[in-house]
């Protein structure tokens, strides 16, 4: 595996492998505890206008091969998040990217104004597909339209930097939203968000989540990816990040046959964060 | 995660119950615990309090009870063979003497990990039948209180009539009784809930306190003051 140098966007990442948004938090922990060097990128966990407490426990159930996760997006709000936890994390040993979720287009884009004027990030990926929220901000990835619209008005507000979309797995019209992405300014996709799932309790009949749905990841989810990125491979010669069932080094090669220039490992993350630190460095620029 | 060898697995006559040690000298506060998984799957680990650590013999032992995932891959372990640990994870209890011990379930499991370390004013345990009493007897400072019901053991605390801190553990049903019953010291609860990082990374063990913010039982507790907090999610 010579060579895995990985330009992105403008960037250079020192490995593949990435933690997407959620899994690792906000990052404060983890740059405390773990050497974060050879990772290529973190994205630190979404962050929203206002404060959100996210959704009533239980927010996980155990599915084997993957995990269903239902957390509803809590975070303290970007003021708090770039007030008490951003300056925690400069400098940031790798590329830091952060993560954005609106519920209408003002929002995104009075976000991105804001962000347009801080320092130490590197990428702005707007997540436009959280399966774990009632509000809008969780199906805007499904029409072409608003995500087109979102995009427009972040790119005017947050000019300088790269923008990723996180667009949801179960995207109806994939040609169409993609096509949205390209037309609007965006400059890398990230593919995918988890989708839906759930499970039940035969002893009780009852959803073992608090919100009855939530977000599927996990290695069982891996071919599944795969075949949706080659589609969309096909479609574009946008750089992608692709996530949803990577966990070993050989699944993040892969995920690069499948047309992922940059892989998220968000599952393992949670098991050890050192263990994805170690995968990327074994899968590090110049590798052999 | 760290592979650490089984030294020593028992199960009570039932098989509800799973008492597993390993070689992990690595030194834990009682109330703390690790996150645990067999091989490749389940693919997430569990967590599980620390029920006792030997550090002669340099083993740490864990009281599993038959549920999820998890248990069939436990049923086929034997002594020799590798599990993962993360840990020791987890605040644990305060390092307050002669404390009343309250365990349901499972719950007593770190309420035994206190008790090797310190004398005890009380220990009250639910457990589920007669063969986890069987089981556990042996485990249990002379004097416990056992319940052959684990809702029971608050009844049987309360009738008690005692006084001074309390530390508790097991469902959140048993310990709201708890809290609403006793009124004759403060009280640690030492919380369960669904782990996938076990280090306050993922948000997805979150309990609300009182003051309406939101905490986690990984990487807050998952001993908290029982004061601090609130046992509905709603406001």
């Amino acid at each position: 595996m010579a060579g895995l140098t990985v330009s992105v966007a403008g960037l250079d990442f020192v490995s593949p492998v990435i933690i997407p948004a959620g899994p690792g938090g906000f990052g404060t922990e983890l740059r405390e505890h773990y050497d974060l060097t050879a990772l290529g990128a973190f994205t630190a966990k979404t962050v929203t206008p206002l404060a959100r407490i996210g959704n009533p426990p239980p927010r996980l159930v155990d599915t084997g091969f993957g995990l269903i996760n239902s957390i509803g997006l809590q975070n303290p709000g970007i003021a708090a998040f770039l007030d008490t936890v951003y300056p925690t994390l400069m400098p940031f040993p790798t590329h830091l990217f952060l993560s954005i979720a609106g519920e209408t287009v003002s929002e995104f884009e009075g976000m991105a104004r804001t962000l347009a004027g801080v320092e130490g990030f590197d990428l702005l990926e707007l997540n436009l597909s959280c399966p774990n929220v009632e509000a809008s901000c969780g199906v805007i990835g499904t029409n072409p339209q608003a995500v087109r619209d979102v995009v427009m008005a972040v790119r005017r507000a947050f000019p300088d930097r790269p923008i990723a979309a996180k667009l949801p797995f179960e995207v109806p019209d994939v040609s169409g939203a993609v096509r949205a992405c390209e037309q609007a300014g965006v400059d890398v996709l990230t593919l995918f968000n988890c989708p839906q799932a759930a499970r039940f309790d035969v002893a009780t009949g009852k959803p073992f989540l608090g919100r009855v749905t939530g977000g599927f990841s996990g290695p069982a989810l891996k071919p599944l990816t795969l075949a949706k990125l080659l589609v969309v491979r096909s479609l574009t010669h946008l750089p992608i990040i692709g996530m949803g069932g990577a966990w070993t080094a050989d699944d993040v090669l892969e995920f690069r046959c499948a047309g992922a220039d940059l892989v998220g490992m968000g599952l393992h993350t949670l098991q050890d964060p050192a263990e994805v630190c170690a995968i990327a460095h074994e899968l590090r620029a110049g590798s052999s | 995660m760290t592979d650490v060898i089984v030294r020593r697995m028992s199960f009570s006559a039932d098989r509800s119950l799973l008492l597993i040690a390993v070689d992990w000298r690595v030194g834990a506060r009682p109330g703390q615990f690790v996150m645990l998984k067999v091989g490749d799957w389940p693919v997430v680990p569990r967590p599980f309090s620390i029920c006792a650590q030997d550090r002669e013999a340099g083993t740490t032992s864990f009281l599993i009870r038959r549920k999820g995932l998890l248990w069939d891959q436990l049923l086929r372990l034997q002594p020799g063979a590798t599990v993962q640990i993360k840990g020791p994870l987890g605040n644990g209890f305060p390092d307050l003497s002669a404390p009343l011990l309250v365990g349901g379930g499972c719950g007593v499991a770190p309420l035994l990990f206190v008790a090797a370390t310190r004398p005890v004013a009380g220990f009250y345990a639910g457990v589920a039948s007669a063969a986890e009493q069987a089981f556990l007897a042996p485990l249990l400072p002379a004097g416990t209180v056992v319940t052959v019901n684990p809702q029971f053991v608050t009844d049987a605390f309360l009738a008690d009539r005692c006084a001074g801190p309390v530390f508790a553990c097991g469902p959140s049903p048993m310990l709201r009784v708890l809290a609403d019953g006793y009124q004759d010291g403060p009280i640690w609860v030492s919380l369960e809930e669904r782990m996938a990082c076990g280090e306050g990374l993922c948000k997805g063990c979150p309990v609300r306190r009182r003051d309406g913010s939101v905490a986690l039982v990984c990487s807050d507790g998952p001993v908290f003051p029982e004061g601090e907090v609130s046992w509905t999610w709603q406001d």
